[in-house]
Order: structure tokens, then C-alpha cells, then sequence
């Protein structure tokens, strides 16, 4: 059943996603009725396959949820926030069940109260006079009766069965609102799982009164079996009493009822009860008592009879009952209380269990039902008649060729086993009088034209580890191809075979063109559009200004835009970063708004536009924006720069300094304008997305965060290079050009080597001093690798070129993760290690 | 060889109704809503539609009158089962064409034992 | 050992746990005159107890622990109804 399990919870956090946004979008455009419409068919979906499972408060609270929907959708509730944050409240608490279910730590004692008071809750908006009502009245038991001065017939019918006196009995012995009834039948083989029923049921809290059934024991029977019935009456919480027989679910019943509602059950009885003594004190203190209040003579006269011991039972709890303190107006009421209606456990027709041989139960009520399908009025033969006869033939083994016989047939069959045809008829009358009203709805439901959606794409549903898998293989297969060239390399040097040479290194252009295809189908199966992440940030959005009380929008554009499913999941957390500081410190509060001449309602743009193989996400606010000096004067403070830097660089140069590390700390920057919190964090992110993260911003206009990311991450096409014999590569992208200097075009700048190719000044790195390598001295020719960088194009110094390469590259992992220098590794086809090169990181350390 | 198809938008359930339903002499189909039913079920013959109400594209009672309305299918008895247990919502799935009624969670021995008498198993 | 067995009467001491319920039951089922002794009887296990309220066997001696009232009010009366005081 455990797959069960996994199905549901995963089908229903679908559905709870999907919920919880349409209530978003609720929330933001107004309700409508198709919005309205989807939330309740999620839930209701939850609720029903809820129900499978042994997991009730979960199911409770769906339901609660579900019929407050049914209420919006019936117009019978007006839709406002208060209710769309309580359904949220909920969804989140079924989202936190579901992850205790997953991980097996539920605990459904505590889910109880929880499920009841959110249920009790919903349902009060549904009920506005349930709003004061008693929580705890919401159990399975009461449910089905809201008002407190109502017992349930289950209630009073397990109150009856313990004794007829059991309720004034009870009334005397109880002080408190809450009481219960539970009857607790343990299962035949609980001994053997460790439990002791009796031990648990004298336990119980507030115990007031039980009764253990113990049927004989013949002198073969088994003692281990356990085959008592406990009764048990008390006054507690309902909660109380649950979690104290949390262990034992499934076992019992438990009734909940109130004082109040066991005193206007008793009433009749204490009045009766006190006649009956006919003793003029109590007589006259009764009547005193409930004109004037004052229950002091009564309290005592009572209390004098009971202590005379010569009553019978009910006698003397009635006593008891009225020598405590109590409030006696529940007797001048003559507000009927009576039970609610039996009807809803009217036994459905022929199901009676113990029918003879011939026709079981559920056979005799399918006959039954399909003969009150042929009476009924909105019957037609031509429709209907094909499909009854089918399955009263199956069901009789018989076939029939019109309705008479068939007609005959199934009273025949009903006949045989003496079910009484009046209650057939009766059946048939009731199908009847509903049909009439509601044939016409059906009739205009019917005509009208079917809309046959057509499902156009089939969706296929995936294990996510089967496409990793897929895509290791794919990786796996493009190092395979790699080492093709070199195969071919050596044929001809080794072998000395030009043709086979040649062959191979056609073999290897067909392959290659087959793993690329065969690459971008598997990276195209892993792209989902970025409203798979996006999806999430309204209500982040929405629950952050609410809490920090500023108005703010958020605009989305390019959801579905399309990227790398791992990518997205990684991008999501420095996205939250993101809009979290746009939220909590670029908008302005609505009154600062207002002074500076803009909207109240700040606004937030979340835009996503593919571009080439990469795609730009944009974060921009209309907030105060940052002022780029106090940046720089920052970071100058922070060690982050030198006084040099502090003059030269320029406004843009600065405001990319937030994103540095040790630029900030929270105390510090919330002083300024609060910017900086956890952006290099930020930034470690993206690069090891490999993507690239900038900001723009203006003061009192707004600022914009911008990420440049890959589409995909897993196929990139790198340069390889030698330093000091060993291989390394360059992302492709980033190569502007490859130029074979003589040493002495190497000029010397302000301390900085620098190169001026086709007028323009490009300073250099030597890759040797950046990558800890000796210097090597006395060449007489450099070879630099142009590389561009959002901060224009600089020289890496290498020692040898090599060619490209198509790499599927991997992060670095263990002691090789802490190297910001490397952005990856990536496997050679004669399994060498290719480390992957960041120049940015290069850069910052060499420059 | 008797074939059931189980239309329900939660998988859940559909798996469930499958365990219940599943036997060595029946097969079993399934639909995740009554547009996908009708499309499956022209192509295969069915003997018994397992249908649940509340579905997105097309619920159960537009369904259960699509395939009435349906010269193939018409033949086929319809079981509905719904979460909802009130009167009037059994009177609607009569009305539509369905030849029973169960609530929603079914009891499992009482659906496994009338779709054994639906399809005139043992 | 919770359970002493003599020849008429089976003295019943301190916790009984549930392994008791089955020699217990066959003790007492043996002969039908055979009583308990359930003075020094504190608590037991619930096999226990549904022997003695299925055999409802006789009780020489009512056991003094205030804790086991109900048995003893169960054991007299000719139901198994108790109200708490």
C-alpha cells in the first residue's frame, strides 16, 4: 500500500500547487467561478483520495475546506481574503502533513487538534453562528449537528445502551462542558501487539463511569483473545481523550456531547424524578430555586435526601445533581430540543443481511435499483433498456429480449428470497417524485452541445532519476565519441593507415551528429518553462508585504520560457534572495511611496526572455533604488577595495561591489539601505549555474537585478589549453580570439601587463601566477587567449592551445568544491580530467 | 475475458478501484476524465465503466449520458461512485444513465462483490 | 511469582502479568468450586481481568487496594457497570 501512499501524495501536491495558486490568483483578480470551480475539484480530490488512507484529520480538513468552496461556488458565502488566507492556511498544513507522511513521522494524535481547529474555522464562515460554537463539536460524531444543546442520536442511543439513567447519572457526576462517551471494542489480537485495554480504558481522562461486557468463556477458549467491550463515560476534551487512545484508532467510538446538551436531555427526568419523591422541601426550594435563582435550599434540601441513602439510583443523582451548583434555567426552557432526524441510517432497500440462498445483499439492491430505473419517470427504454438487461442477466444468469420479461424476471428473482414489494414500490415512488423536478434540468443539461476537449498532448509522467540516468548515459556516449579523433590519430600515426584514418573520422562525424541529436532530445525532455519556479513567488510575494504592510505587484513575464529542470531548481533559492530584498528593502512603504510622488502599490517586475541558448532573468523594482557612492564607500571601509579603487572605478563598477564577498553583513548594510544581505551568496549560486549576475540601479527610480543564465547546463563546448603541461578548458562562449604574441608587444601599465590588439588596450593574466604554477621565464612568444567578461575582454597567458571540445561538464565535488578558480571538470575521451577554467574568478585574483 | 474501465481523475483511486477490481479474467482500463473514457473505450470493448463524478474536461454524469446517448457503448452498465452521498446526487447519476450508485471511499468488499454480480462472475 | 496456586484457593499477589491469564483460566475452569484470594492484588493485565470477569469465579478475600474497586463492585454485581466515585 505504501506505493499507494506515494501516488497520492504526489498527485495530491499537484493539486494542492494548483490550488493554492488559483487562490492567488484569486486573491489578486477577483474570484471567478472557473477559479473557484478548480480549487474545490483539487480538494475535493484530496479529500476523496484521502480517505483510503487511515489519515482522518487530513481527510477532516479537506472536507472542511471543500465545503467552504461548495458554499463560495453556491453563492451561499461571499468570497473575501479572509477566507482565501484561511484556505491557504490550510493547504499549507495539508502540504506539512503530507511531508510528515513522507517521511513517516506523522503523528496523527497531533494533527487532531489542529485539523479540528482550522476545520471549526472554515466551517465558520460557512455557518457564521457556528463561529462561537464549540470547536471540539466537530468531531465525525457531531459533526452532523452544529448546535450544543442538541445530543446526537448516536450519542444518545451509546448513553442509553450503557443505562437508562446513564445521562442523569452523568450529569451529576460531571462539572465541565465536555463529556464523552466512548465505546472501545480492542481487537481480538491487540494482546499480541502489547496492548491492555482495561489498564488504557481505566486511564482514560475524566473517567467517569464503564462498563466492561465480558461474554462467558467456554473452558476451550483462548485467553489471549480478547473478546471484552468497554463502555466509558467521562468529562474531558475531545482532544484529551484522543490522544490518550491514540494507539488504539480504529478501535473505538467516541461521542462527544455537552453538559448543556445532557441537561436539556435530563430535564424531563429531574422534574419527573423530583415529583416522584414528592417531598414538599425539595418541592418548594425547586420552585424557589428556579423563580428567584437562588439554589442555596435546594442545594441543601437535596443534599439532605441524598445523604438519607434510601433512593434508587436515578433518584439520587438527580439529588446529587441538584445539591451542586448549578444553573437550573435549562428547566424553564421549553425550547424544543429534540433529536435530529433518523432518516440518513434508513436501511437501503434488500440489505438485509441475513437473506437465503439464492440472491446476496448487494445482488438483491442492484435488482432493485435497476427495476426502479425501468419505473422511473424520465425512463427510456431505447437508452437505458440495453444496459439493464445486461446486467440483470449477468446478475441472473439469464438473458432477455424485452422489458416484460425482464421486468418479471427481477420480481421473480426478489420474490424467491420474500423481499416485500411494497418496499420496492416505495423505492420507485421516491425515484419518481424527485425525477419530476429535476428531469427538466437534465433535459437542458443534455441538449446542450457537447464540448469535446480533446486531450491534443499526451503527457507522460516520468521518474526524474530515469532521465538523469538517460542523460549520464548521453554523457558517457559524447567522451565515447570524443575519443574517435584520437583513435583515428592513431591509426594513421601508429598503424600508418591513412584510409582507415579517413574512416573513422567519417564514422565519427556521423556519430557526432547522432549524439548531438540525441543530447539536445534528452536536454529537450528535461526542459520545463520557468513558471515551474515562478509559480511559487506570488504568494511569497504576497505573504512578505502583507507582513511587512506595503502594497506590492508582481508583474511575471515569460513563464514559459523553457530551462533545464536542475537549473530551475537551483535558481529558485537566490531568486526567493532576490525578490525578498526587492520586497523588504527596494519598495518603500505606501506612505513613503506616496511622498515621493509615486503609486502606492510598489511593483515588481520577474521577466524571463530567452536569448540564444541562455536565457535572461530580470528582477527589477520601483523602489528607493541605491545610491552607488555609499556602496563604494562601504566596500572602501570593508577592506572590499583600495583607495585607489575608490576613485577610479565608475557608478556601475560600484554597484556590482554588493555581490562581493565580505562586502556586508546585515547589521551594517540595513543602515544604509539594507542591499547586500547574502548577495555574494547569491551570486555563488548563479556562477555555479553557471550563469552570470549583474545589477543596475538608479536612485528613487528602482533597481534591477539581471541574470544571464544557460539554457541547459549540461553540454558545453570548452577550448582546452596547456599550463605547465596540464589541460585545461575555457567555456567557448567566453573565447573572443586566440593571438601569438612576441614578448616584447607585452607592455607595461601602472604595474599591469597589457596588450593592445587592433587599438585596444586588453590587460593580462598569466594564468601561470593565478593558477599557483612557477613563472616561466625567457619565452620569446605568448600565446593569449581573449576571453570576454560582463566587464570587457581580458588576456589569460597560457602556454599551448588545444582544440574545442564538447564536454558535459560537472560540478567540482569534495575538497576540489572550495576552488572557485574551477566552475567544473569534465571527462576527455582518454580519460583525462579537463578542470574548467572561471575566468571570472581567475580574473578577480589575478587583476 | 471481461474488460472494466475505471474513469476517476485521481490516480489514487484509480489504483485502488484497480486493486479491488483487478482479477485473472478481467482486464482493466483506465481514464483520468470522460472525454479520455469515450476516446479509450471506442477501440475496446468494455463490460463495465467504473465512474466517478466530480472530473475535470467531462464529469461523470456527462459521461454516463454520452455513452448512453452512445450506440456501442450504450449497453454497458455504469457503476458511479461519489464522494457525495446525498439523495439528490444518486437521483442525478440515475437520471444520467447510471445503473448504480456507490459512495466514495467504497467499502471494499462491497464494490469487489457487485462488480462481480455486474459482470456475472462467480 | 504473582500467582499461588493451593488447593481451593489461588492467591493472587501484587502485578499480574498477562502470561498468568492462561494457567489462571484453566485452573479455574477445572473445578468450578475453586476461588480467588485477590487481598495483596494491585494491578493485572487485561487477559487477566476478562478471566475473571468471563469465569466470574468466586473471591474469598476482596483485594485491599482502593485501585481495584470496580472489580470488586463488577464481581458483586450482576452486571459489569461501574460509576467512579
Amino acid at each position: 500500500m505504501s506505493e499507494l501512499l506515494d501516488v497520492f501524495i504526489g498527485e495530491s501536491r499537484e493539486n494542492l500547487e494548483s490550488a493554492s495558486q488559483e487562490l492567488i490568483e484569486i486573491q489578486a483578480s477577483g474570484p471567478s467561478s472557473d477559479k473557484v470551480d478548480k480549487i474545490f475539484r483539487d480538494l475535493h480530490t484530496i479529500k476523496g483520495s484521502s480517505d483510503l488512507f487511515d489519515i482522518k484529520p487530513l481527510t477532516r480538513l479537506a472536507h472542511a475546506a471543500e465545503d467552504l468552496l461548495d458554499s463560495v461556488r453556491a453563492k451561499e458565502v461571499d468570497y473575501n481574503d479572509e477566507i482565501g488566507d484561511l484556505l491557504l492556511e490550510a493547504l499549507d498544513q495539508i502540504s506539512m502533513w503530507f511531508d510528515e507522511l513522507e517521511n513517516g513521522t506523522q503523528n496523527l494524535a497531533e494533527w487532531q487538534p489542529i485539523s479540528t481547529d482550522l476545520g471549526a474555522q472554515l466551517r465558520a464562515f460557512i455557518d457564521p453562528s457556528q463561529a462561537g460554537a464549540n470547536t471540539t463539536e466537530q468531531t465525525p460524531a457531531a459533526q452532523a449537528n452544529s448546535s450544543t444543546n442538541e445530543i446526537v442520536d448516536s450519542v444518545a442511543s451509546a448513553l442509553d445502551a450503557f443505562d437508562v439513567n446513564a445521562d442523569i447519572a452523568l450529569l451529576s457526576k460531571s462539572a465541565s462542558s465536555d463529556l464523552y462517551v466512548i465505546e472501545y471494542t480492542p481487537d481480538e489480537g491487540c494482546f499480541f501487539r502489547g496492548e491492555d485495554p482495561v489498564n488504557v480504558a481505566l486511564a482514560l481522562p475524566g473517567l467517569r463511569a464503564f462498563e466492561i461486557n465480558a461474554p462467558a468463556m467456554a473452558a476451550d477458549a483462548d485467553v489471549y483473545q480478547c473478546v471484552l467491550k468497554i463502555t466509558a463515560l467521562g468529562e474531558a476534551s475531545e482532544d484529551a481523550v484522543v490522544t490518550h487512545m491514540a494507539y488504539y484508532e480504529g478501535q473505538y467510538t467516541l461521542h462527544k456531547l455537552t453538559q448543556q446538551a445532557l441537561k436539556y436531555r435530563c430535564k424531563d427526568k429531574i422534574l419527573d424524578s423530583v415529583a416522584q419523591l414528592n417531598d414538599e422541601a425539595l418541592n418548594d426550594a425547586l420552585k424557589t430555586a428556579r423563580e428567584t435563582g437562588d439554589t442555596n435550599t435546594l442545594q441543601s434540601t437535596a443534599g439532605l435526601l441524598v445523604a438519607s441513602q434510601t433512593h434508587a439510583m436515578p433518584i439520587k443523582a438527580v439529588l446529587s445533581f441538584l445539591s451542586s451548583d448549578i444553573d437550573l434555567t435549562f428547566l424553564d426552557d421549553h425550547k424544543q430540543v429534540g433529536g435530529p432526524d433518523d432518516s440518513a441510517d434508513a436501511p437501503a432497500s434488500g440489505a438485509d443481511e441475513h437473506s437465503k440462498e439464492g440472491l446476496l445483499p448487494h445482488e438483491k439492491e442492484l435488482l432493485t435499483q435497476q427495476l426502479a430505473l425501468m419505473s422511473s419517470e424520465g425512463y427510456s427504454a431505447e437508452f437505458m433498456f440495453p444496459s439493464i438487461s445486461i446486467l440483470v442477466g449477468n446478475v441472473l444468469k439469464q438473458t432477455f429480449s424485452n422489458e416484460a420479461e425482464l421486468i418479471s424476471a427481477i420480481n421473480a428473482a426478489l420474490e424467491d428470497v420474500q423481499n416485500d414489494i411494497p418496499e420496492i414500490q416505495d423505492v420507485v415512488e421516491t425515484t419518481n417524485a424527485t425525477n419530476e423536478s429535476e428531469t427538466q434540468t437534465a433535459e437542458e443539461e443534455a441538449s446542450q452541445p457537447a464540448k469535446a476537449e480533446r486531450q491534443a498532448v499526451k503527457m507522460l509522467k516520468v521518474d526524474q532519476s530515469k532521465i538523469d540516468y538517460l542523460m549520464d548515459i548521453v554523457g558517457e556516449l559524447t567522451v565515447a565519441k570524443n575519443s574517435l579523433p584520437y583513435l583515428a590519430k592513431q591509426a594513421e600515426e601508429e598503424g600508418g593507415s591513412k584510409r582507415l584514418s579517413k574512416q573513422i573520422k567519417a564514422h565519427f562525424s556521423i556519430v557526432n551528429r547522432l549524439t548531438e541529436s540525441l543530447q539536445s532530445a534528452v536536454l529537450q525532455i528535461r526542459m520545463v518553462p520557468v513558471s515551474h519556479v515562478f509559480q511559487r513567488y506570488p504568494r511569497l510575494v504576497r505573504d512578505l508585504s502583507r507582513k511587512l504592510d506595503k502594497k506590492i505587484e508582481l508583474c511575471m513575464q515569460g513563464e514559459d520560457t523553457e530551462f533545464d529542470k536542475n537549473l530551475i531548481e537551483s535558481l529558485s533559492e537566490p531568486l526567493i534572495h532576490l525578490l525578498r530584498n526587492s520586497i523588504d528593502h527596494g519598495i518603500e512603504s505606501p506612505e513613503d511611496r506616496i511622498e515621493a510622488g509615486k503609486p502606492e502599490t510598489g511593483r515588481i517586475d520577474l521577466i524571463a526572455t530567452p536569448l540564444d541558448d541562455s536565457v535572461i532573468i530580470e528582477i527589477r523594482d520601483d523602489g528607493k533604488g541605491i545610491d552607488p557612492h555609499k556602496i563604494k564607500l562601504l566596500a572602501f571601509q570593508k577592506g572590499v577595495i583600495t583607495e585607489s579603487q575608490l576613485e577610479s572605478i565608475d557608478d556601475n563598477e560600484a554597484l556590482q561591489l554588493i555581490f562581493a564577498a565580505g562586502f556586508s553583513t546585515s547589521e551594517q548594510v540595513s543602515d544604509l539601505s539594507g542591499r547586500g544581505v547574502g548577495m555574494d551568496a547569491v551570486k555563488t549560486m548563479v556562477s555555479q549555474a553557471g550563469g552570470t549576475i549583474e545589477m543596475q540601479s538608479e536612485v528613487g527610480v528602482g533597481s534591477t537585478f539581471k541574470l544571464l543564465l544557460p539554457q541547459t547546463m549540461s553540454v558545453n563546448r570548452v577550448m582546452m589549453f596547456e599550463v605547465n603541461d596540464q589541460m585545461f578548458g575555457v567555456s567557448m562562449d567566453a573565447v573572443v580570439e586566440t593571438v601569438k604574441v612576441p614578448t616584447q608587444d607585452i607592455q607595461r601599465i601602472r604595474n599591469e601587463n597589457v596588450l593592445v590588439i587592433r587599438d585596444k588596450l586588453i590587460p593580462l593574466c598569466n594564468l601561470r601566477d593565478a593558477l599557483g604554477f612557477e613563472p616561466d621565464g625567457g619565452k620569446e612568444e605568448h600565446s593569449i587567449l581573449v576571453v570576454s567578461t560582463p566587464q570587457g575582454e581580458f588576456g589569460l597567458i597560457i602556454d599551448k592551445f588545444h582544440e574545442g571540445i564538447d564536454v558535459i561538464q560537472k560540478p567540482l565535488e569534495g575538497v576540489l568544491a572550495g576552488y572557485s578558480h574551477f566552475s567544473g571538470t569534465a571527462l576527455l575521451g582518454d580519460g583525462r580530467v579537463l578542470l574548467i577554467i572561471n575566468v571570472q574568478e581567475v580574473l578577480s585574483t589575478c587583476l | 475475458m471481461k474488460t472494466v474501465m475505471i474513469v476517476d481523475d485521481a490516480s489514487t483511486v484509480r489504483m485502488f478501484h484497480k486493486m479491488l477490481v483487478s482479477s485473472d479474467d478481467r482486464v482493466v482500463e483506465e481514464a483520468e476524465n470522460g472525454v479520455e473514457a469515450l476516446e479509450k473505450a471506442i477501440g475496446t470493448p468494455i463490460d463495465l465503466f467504473l465512474v466517478d463524478v466530480n472530473m475535470p474536461k467531462m464529469d461523470g454524469y456527462r459521461l454516463c449520458k454520452e455513452i448512453r446517448q452512445n450506440e456501442l457503448l450504450r449497453a454497458v452498465p455504469i457503476i458511479m461512485i461519489s464522494t457525495e452521498s446525498a439523495t439528490q446526487d444518486a437521483q442525478r447519476a440515475y437520471q444520467c444513465g447510471a445503473n448504480f450508485y456507490m459512495t466514495k471511499p467504497v467499502d471494499a468488499d462491497s464494490l469487489k462483490s457487485v462488480v462481480s454480480a455486474v459482470l456475472g462472475g462467480s | 511469582m504473582p500467582v499461588t496456586y493451593k488447593k481451593k484457593v489461588a492467591v493472587l499477589t501484587g502485578h499480574c502479568e498477562i502470561e498468568e491469564a492462561e494457567t489462571l483460566f484453566s485452573w479455574l475452569t477445572e473445578d468450578a468450586s475453586r476461588q480467588l484470594n485477590l487481598k495483596t492484588l494491585t494491578t493485572a493485565h487485561t487477559a487477566v481481568f476478562q478471566v475473571l470477569l468471563c469465569l466470574r469465579p468466586k473471591v474469598s478475600v476482596q483485594p485491599e487496594s482502593s485501585e481495584l474497586y470496580w472489580i470488586v463492585e463488577m464481581l458483586q454485581s450482576d452486571n459489569n457497570k461501574v460509576w467512579c466515585e
